[in-house]
Parts: C-alpha cells; structure tokens; sequence
C-alpha cells in the first residue's frame, strides 16, 4: 500500500526516487520469481 | 462502492474507512485504478493501482488492498483455494504483465501499513528493498 497515516490525516507516500548505488543493484540483480509470474498470469480472473 | 465490511477494531475500522476514503477521491483522477473482485454478489475485496517509479525504474504500485472482514485470512475455494489477498496480488501481476511493454514497468512495488504485513507479503514473493520499508517483485 502506498496510503499513510500522519496527523490524523490520510498521506500519500511514493516510492523512494533517489536510491543508492546499492539499492539500484539489488533491484537490477533480483531475478524474475517466474514461477510466482505464471501462476499468476495463467488464472482467467473474476475482477472488474 | 459495493458493500464494505470493516474490521471489528474500532481503531482499525476508522483507519480503513479513512484509507478508502481517500482511494475513492484517487480513484476520479486517471492514475489510479480501482478493481472489485467480486464472488456470488459479495464483494470480496478490492486493490487500486497506479503506475509509478522506484528510482528511475518504471513500477506499477499497489496504492491499497482491501479484503471484507468476513474472507480475512480465508482460503475460497473460488478463489483457487487462495486468499482474498493473495488473489488480488496475482490478479496486480497480471495486470502489471499486460502493461508491461507499454509502459516498460518493471517492478511490481507496495508499501505495507504495518511490520506484520511485510511478513504477510514477502510470504506472497515480494521481496525488501534494504533499510527500506518498501517491497517489490522483479517482473
């Protein structure tokens, strides 16, 4: 979720834009969880 | 919005009923999207999603996940036999899938409201940023 809390106020909090060398390589070298992608896209879903 | 059941806390009902207040003013704008998942005329839950970045990465982000305090914490069999939740986080990488060449997105990213619920979605396969509270699956 990206909703927050803050002052008894509902806050919208965004991704955090500046990231360190070593987080930008964690995120580039995590692989692809293929298995958790094709259970999940290989359901023909009831949302609308 | 289709009937919603909050949780018995009463701090807890307040807290959600200011969330999806605020997602159902969210949701007029174009950049976010709100998706019911519905069963037998019950709603189940529903999840808002928008696209947006982590860094300079393009992501689609769960702005929040909702499921009705009856099917907290249940398997449906209508559901795959998974969780309300689970479900709809399957249903965000689809979704995610489907816009990925367009919009060249390529996480799937949240912030979880509580510790708990971190445990609860790195569990479902998303992974912690480090000293982050935010968590991502690599699409």
């Amino acid at each position: 979720m990206a909703l927050s809390i803050k002052d008894n106020k509902v806050v919208y909090v965004a991704p955090p834009k500046k990231l360190t060398e070593k987080e930008k390589k964690m995120l580039e070298d995590t692989p692809v969880n293929h298995k958790l992608i094709k259970r999940a896209t290989s359901r023909k879903y009831n949302v609308v | 919005m289709s009937s919603v059941e909050l949780s018995s806390d009463l701090e807890q009902s307040q807290r959600e009923k200011n969330f999806i207040e605020d997602i159902c003013k969210r949701v007029q704008k174009p950049s976010t999207v709100l998706y019911l998942l519905k069963s037998n005329n019950n709603t189940l839950g529903f999840i808002a999603l928008s696209v947006s970045s982590i860094g300079d990465f393009p992501s689609l982000q769960i702005d929040y996940l909702f499921v009705n305090h009856t099917f907290r914490g249940r398997h449906l069999e209508v559901l795959d036999n998974l969780k309300t939740s689970a479900y709809l986080v399957d249903f965000s990488i689809e979704v995610a899938q489907e816009i990925q060449e367009l919009a060249g997105l390529r996480y799937l990213v949240l912030l979880p409201d509580n510790n708990k619920l971190q445990n609860v979605y790195k569990n479902m396969g998303f992974v912690n940023l480090p000293k982050q509270d935010w968590l991502y699956i690599k699409l």
